[in-house]
């Protein structure tokens, strides 16, 4: 690719009918176009729409969790009937089942929405439009990222037609529950389809970060200096390096599962080990081993889970709050920092686990450091919309969202951290509560942003704004409703994965009873709130209003390029003269100032720290 | 914030106060015992007739349930549901238990009612008719317990007799260790055991009626309107609640408390064990669970073949691997009986081995055909609880329905001590059974297949008769 | 449209309003007995509770500090007409502010919950007592070998029970905590006493030292943490906190006799 050259021979970039060898004839048929797309872009929308779909399936799956919950073992509406009918079980969910509700939803949630939506659509739509490249390096690399997802896909689904059903060892899949077959029925079969699952999306996200990683080093457009990225960008970048860097680890546990599970290994089983009446195994493993894999991987998982979250939110609050991003260096250092210290702190998950009680205490003190990258950010989040202009668009609410629930979700970890008080509330619903603030509070709100800002860049058109705001007011309300009081029932030592807690004296009462009913009703409502999403979604597709090519009038490159960008996105490959925050700049009589162009004078000098080389 | 979150308490109390069936799904479903099928194949009056006979008498669907006039359960069944409504005039003592919060019922009592907690605990496992054909079922072994056959394995009582209730109450409250059963010790109160034995005991009730309804309908003329009339139908169903009547009259006590656990009672029990005491091998112990007390003894399947079967795969093909595991013994068996010949085995002449095989294997199933794994003895764990009388029981009189036969009174009780004192030193030394081996002429139960002419020890999965011990072996110690 | 920042504030009102109100219900706050339902039973529950307020009271003044700005900006920085937004890139100093201030509360609430924690599961601090009873984890249930009256486990006087866990309450000076082995029959199970505030994994292939104290003769609830199967759910245990080694003595004397039970008469004199 010579950007360089087409650079040089067009400065400005709005050479209409400039002679360049990219802009060629798009001879692609309906497969090449939309199907097996080498096209970043439309890699991108399969992501998203898969995405999407399995999160309908994750969130039915919750819903199933919350009615039972809600009511304990009282037949469920429709659904009772359709997976209950056998007679001699009476319409009545068997406990297994719960197992593999909340197993599934986790899995799905995590594996199936979260990553990819934020790593796969909004890594590979963004990066090469915000640094200025036509499409990633590795264009073919990239559709077998995705095309590996259909594997994951159908192992995933078909796991809930095997005999004994889907895995039900949680989403965390500890042995000996999901090694040893007899268990549990969901560890028969359903388990051996999880690890073929996970070992595909694992696949898929190894190659994508592979990408991104060499996209962003090599492809950057002229002056695309690194810090001045957007957040994004640098987000996506160093979530990348994390996937690379932790992945191969989780595929190797997945796969020693998978050996442990079909050819007779003992990765996991210790000596001479029977579980539920089966012949007992030769063994010679180390149950807790598993544990530090699964999360030397899925700890940095949950900061893959988050940090795109917050660069999408960093470039969006900027946007709407019509001011450069307060602390632009730092914000990158914090990411950093994150994503390194995320790799010292799995440990944390495994206070309570037997792990040596010394190792806890070291755990203890790194895990307490990460939350300080992370405070740095949301204070830095402040910052940049202290003394803007605030727009309140969807996508601006959604981000602020996300600000104000990764605040909660970020100070209940602390309790987590400290292991004398995770000696209580580790397991409980103290940690459901923490992990859905983050994950849903965190990434789905910053993907709602994302999408809703996005959206007219994808597809051309504009979502509508009434209905994203209903939409939003709703989200908000209810997600609050439903996960919040999860830190309450938590604290009163409420376990999780408990298909039925009113056996216990201490959570038999009105209250807990309860709060549970209160979060079902909120998240049934929460439900119901994502159709309006996917109503505004699929109709602004179709029928949204025309989208200019920068609606929000922001800075990053993609904003140059028009909505949708072609294929191989830019005419001419511009060239950059700042970081993209530079909003408000005096003197000027538009307020922002798109990257391609450069800085007025009277300006100043930009300051290298805060404001990017 | 204050006021919404009020609202959600009492909406929540609200709703709760009318749980228990929020959302009612329709009716529930008895499922009819497998013997209707196969034994009235050719009667479809008459497996009508017995339906209807099994509704009369014990109410059409799991929600409605009959108490029939003798059933002998405590309070007239009244702990069975929540609801209950007399039935007028004809039938003094029959009333329904009506499960639901219908209005129409007339009398609630302030309980749960072993249905609701039978659903609650049991059933996922048990299955709505107590048949042991749960959803989590398939995947345990041993197999839950289907208790349509009136056959329960830890009694009190004589063989072949009913458990009294404190039989059952000791299974539920305590579980049966080395089985899925879990403990209900610290889930159920002192009400809520009584509750669910009375549930259970009523679904065993309808299941043995409906077997011996079936038995009745099989010699009937199929056109005969009155085979099952109420009357002959209330009459069985009063032979069957009879047995467990006189269930607590059947307890079985041993005449002489357990005497002192000393080495020499040990000594005597091991030498019972293995067959070894003077007055001629009146119990066989090893043959079943082995020389070493590892329940591996040669009378029946071999632990390879039962893990392979039973644990080898999918519960629902378990046949298939039967048939591949017999079929792979046959060829072996065939090559090993015509030495030197390499001719393929014809189908005609592996089915008689087949035929073997597949017998021995029908040897090793208890009465509910499920396949069964001697005890391994070392381990220190007693499905049928640990307490000295617990084993003497299980010693004495055997376990109903699987292979463990009475030793007495073919034992005397003081001999049957000296067992129990051995099993339960066993787990605490480990070294007791060292060296022992099978005695010299082994009675065995099993059916003789084609004799080996070699050691198939490495060989053949099915168990063979054992080779000829060394009569001296087991005497040293 | 500043009235955004309402919903923010409601947001806002309503966590801390929960965590207010927490407080004034036993059944809201962290779980103590039903007579006391404020007084923490065990030395280590008051140790975390008073490590759990800490924490609570640090992040619920950040988190009312972070949300009062972010209701703030959001009522005072909006965009109508003639505003401009201000251009600034940001302020090192602040940077350094507000890392350093983070840091230093983050250490010491990471410094100050060590001799806790090490006092807890530190195996170096594991009271020099005779073992009470060895808990093994199964599907699903707690079976519990108590020492006996010898002391020493794996003895023919052991006592065997399931989902029965007894030991002395500890006296008012004296602290002599129970201490159990912990290990797993199966899978992995989690030993949790939410009234006491202990829990401790049953890994297989691992024994474990656990122990306990609890000042407040009574009932309490032991139950499994960590997802074991299709019973998880299940695997409650009763735990009864004796009032004086004598009555704890007595109990496990009648235990045994029913253990040792070998005739039906027996039943009737040693009683139930």
């Amino acid at each position: 690719m010579n950007a360089e050259h087409a650079a040089h021979a067009n400065g400005h970039g709005h050479g209409h009918g400039h002679d360049d060898h990219h802009h060629h004839e798009d001879n692609r048929n309906f497969i090449e176009r939309y199907v097996f797309s080498t096209d970043h872009k439309v890699i991108a929308i399969q992501f998203l729409f898969s995405g999407l779909i399995f999160f309908l399936i994750g969130g039915l799956l919750a819903m199933a969790i919350r009615w039972q919950l809600a009511w304990p073992w009282s037949p469920m509406p429709i659904l009772s009937k359709a997976l209950w009918s056998s007679p001699s079980l009476g319409y009545r969910m068997p406990p297994e089942y719960f197992n593999k509700l909340f197993t599934m939803h986790a899995s799905v949630m995590i594996f199936f929405v979260i990553i990819p939506l934020l790593t796969g659509t909004f890594g590979n739509f963004l990066i090469p439009l915000q640094i200025g490249a036509r499409d990633m390096a590795f264009p073919k690399l990239n559709m077998y990222s995705y095309w590996c997802m259909p594997f994951a896909m159908i192992a995933i689904l078909y796991s809930f037609y095997v005999e004994g059903g889907p895995a039900e060892a949680g989403w965390t899949s500890y042995p000996l529950l999901s090694v040893a077959k007899w268990a549990t029925p969901g560890s028969l079969n359903g388990q051996t389809w999880w690890l073929i699952a996970l070992l595909f999306a694992g696949v898929s996200s190894l190659m994508g970060s592979i990408n991104y990683i060499t996209t962003i080093i090599m492809l950057r457009a002229p002056g695309m200096k690194m810090f001045r990225m957007p957040m994004a960008v640098w987000s996506l970048f160093i979530t990348a390096i994390l996937q690379a860097f932790a992945l191969p680890v989780l595929t190797s546990a997945l796969v020693m599962q998978l050996l442990d599970r079909t050819a007779g290994t003992n990765f996991f089983t210790p000596t001479n080990w029977s579980v539920a009446n089966a012949p007992s195994i030769v063994g010679g493993g180390q149950t807790l081993m598993w544990q530090h894999l699964f999360w030397f991987y899925s700890h940095p998982a949950v900061y893959i889970m988050i940090l795109p979250g917050m660069g999408m939110v960093s470039d969006i609050i900027a946007t709407f709050a019509r001011k450069p991003l307060f602390g632009y260096k730092p914000m990158v250092f914090a990411i950093a920092g994150i994503a390194g210290l995320g790799f010292i702190v799995w440990g944390h998950h495994m206070f309570q686990s037997g792990m040596n009680p010394a190792l806890g205490a070291t755990f203890m003190l790194s895990t307490m450091m990460i939350a300080l990258p992370s405070a740095i950010k949301v204070f830095n989040w402040l910052g940049t919309m202290w003394g803007g202009r605030i727009q309140y668009t969807t996508a601006m609410l959604n981000a602020m969202a996300f600000v104000a629930m990764f605040i909660i979700g970020g100070l209940s970890g602390i309790f987590m951290a400290a292991t004398p008080v995770d000696m209580h509330i580790h397991d409980t619903y103290f940690i459901v509560g923490h992990i859905h603030y983050v994950l849903f509070g965190g990434s789905m709100f910053a993907i709602f942003a994302g999408i809703t800002f996005w959206f007219p860049k994808m597809f051309g058109r504009l979502m509508n704004e009434r209905i994203g705001k209903i939409h939003f007011i709703l989200t908000f309300i209810f997600f609050n409703g439903t996960f919040f009081l999860m830190h309450i029932v938590g604290m009163h030592g409420m376990p999780r994965r408990y298909a039925d807690y009113t056996g216990f004296q201490y959570l038999n009462n009105s209250a807990v009873i309860g709060m549970n009913q209160f979060m079902s009703y909120s998240a049934f409502l929460l439900g119901l709130t994502q159709l309006l999403f996917a109503g505004n979604f699929l109709y602004s597709i179709v029928a949204g209003p025309k989208a200019p090519a920068n609606p929000w009038h922001s800075n990053s490159l993609e904003w140059t390029a028009p909505s949708p960008p072609p294929h191989y996105n830019f005419e001419v490959i511009p060239t950059v003269y700042h970081a993209a925050y530079e909003y408000s700049v005096p003197g000027m009589d538009k307020d922002y100032l798109p990257q391609t162009e450069e800085r007025p004078p009277q300006a100043g000098p930009l300051d290298p720290v805060m404001g990017g080389d | 914030m204050i006021s919404r979150f009020r609202w959600a308490l009492i909406a929540g109390t609200v709703s709760l106060a009318g749980c228990g069936e929020m959302f009612d799904p329709g009716p529930l479903e008895y499922v009819d015992s497998p013997s209707l099928q196969t034994e009235l194949k050719d009667k479809p009056t008459m497996q009508a007739a017995v339906r209807k006979a099994l509704g009369n008498l014990f109410g059409p669907e799991p929600r409605e349930i009959h108490v029939p006039v003798g059933s002998g359960l405590p309070m007239g069944g009244a702990r069975l549901a929540s609801h209950r409504h007399f039935d007028d005039g004809a039938k003094p003592q029959a009333f329904h238990v009506a499960v639901g919060s219908s209005t129409s019922t007339p009398g609630t009592i302030p309980i749960r009612g072993g249905f609701a907690l039978y659903r609650e605990h049991c059933l996922h496992c048990h299955g709505v008719s107590g048949a042991g054909d749960g959803p989590t079922a398939p995947f345990l072994y041993p197999r839950p317990r289907d208790y349509r056959k009136g056959i329960f394995k830890f009694t009190s009582t004589n063989t072949g007799q009913k458990p009294t209730r404190s039989d059952l109450e000791k299974t539920i409250r305590y579980g049966l260790h080395g089985t899925s059963m879990p403990a209900f010790d610290a889930m159920l109160t002192e009400r809520e055991f009584q509750q669910v034995i009375d549930y259970v005991i009523f679904l065993s009730l309808r299941g043995e009626t409906e077997l011996a309804l079936i038995g009745e309908a099989g010699i009937a003329d199929e056109k005969d309107p009155n085979a099952l009339s109420d009357e002959v139908s209330g009459e069985i169903l009063r032979a069957v609640a009879n047995k467990w009547k006189s269930a607590d009259s059947q307890v079985m006590n041993p005449p002489i408390p357990k005497p002192e656990s000393t080495p020499e009672s040990i000594q005597r029990g091991k030498e019972l064990f293995l067959g070894l005491n003077k007055t001629g091998n009146k119990v066989d112990c090893t043959s079943c669970h082995g020389p070493q007390a590892l329940g591996n003894g040669p009378s029946f399947i071999s632990q390879d073949v039962f893990n392979y079967v039973v644990f080898g795969g999918d519960p629902s093909t378990r046949g298939e691997r039967l048939d591949a595991e017999a079929e792979r013994i046959a060829r072996k068996r065939f090559e090993m009986a015509n030495h030197g010949s390499a001719h393929e085995p014809t189908a005609d002449e592996l089915k008689p081995l087949l035929a073997q095989i597949k017998k021995q294997w029908e040897d090793s199933l208890d009465d509910w055909k499920e396949p069964l794994r001697p005890a391994n003895l070392n381990r220190g764990v007693y499905k049928g609880g640990r307490r000295p009388i617990d084993i003497y029981w299980r010693v004495a009189k055997g376990i109903n329905g699987a292979k463990m036969p009475a030793h007495v009174p073919t034992l005397e009780p003081e001999k049957v001590w000296d067992v129990v004192n051995f099993v339960l030193a066993l787990p605490y030394e480990p070294k007791l059974l060292e060296g022992a081996t099978l005695p010299a002429a082994p009675p065995t139960s099993a059916p003789k297949v084609a004799q080996p002419k070699y050691d198939l020890s490495n060989t053949t999965l099915l168990a063979d008769s054992p080779p000829p011990a060394d009569p001296k072996a087991g005497n040293t110690k | 449209m500043r009235y955004w920042s309402i919903l923010f504030a409601l947001a806002a009102v309503f966590s801390i309003g929960a965590f207010v109100y927490a407080p004034f219900s036993p059944d809201w706050w962290l779980p103590n007995s039903a007579n006391e339902p404020y007084h923490a039973v065990s030395k280590f529950g008051r140790e975390i509770d008073s490590l759990f307020l800490i924490i609570l009271w640090i992040t619920g003044i950040v988190f009312i500090g972070t949300q009062i700005a972010l209701v703030w900006v959001s009522w005072k920085y909006i965009d109508k007409p003639g505003s401009v937004a201000t251009y600034f890139h940001g302020s090192q100093r602040l940077e350094v502010i507000w890392t350093i201030i983070p840091a230093a509360i983050l250490v010491f609430i990471a410094l100050y919950q060590m001799g806790t924690w090490a006092e807890i599961k530190f195996r170096s601090s594991a009271p020099k007592v005779l073992p009470l009873a060895e808990v093994t984890a199964r599907q699903f249930q707690w079976v519990i070998r108590y020492a006996g009256p010898d002391g020493k486990l794996h003895t023919t006087d052991d006592l065997h029970l399931v989902n029965d866990l007894h030991f002395v309450k500890s006296a008012e000076k004296l602290e002599k905590p129970a201490l159990i082995w912990l290990q797993s029959g199966d899978v992995l199970h989690s030993f949790f006493l939410p009234q006491l505030r202990i829990k401790q994994d049953a890994v297989p292939g691992l024994k474990i030292p656990v122990w306990f104290d609890c000042d407040r003769a009574g009932q309490y609830e032991l139950l499994c943490a960590e997802l074991c199967g299709w019973g998880h759910y299940k695997m409650r245990s009763k735990v009864t906190v004796h009032e004086n080694q004598a009555d704890f003595d007595e109990w496990m004397q009648r235990k045994l006799s029913e253990q040792n039970q070998s005739q039906i008469a027996a039943v009737a004199q040693g009683g139930k």
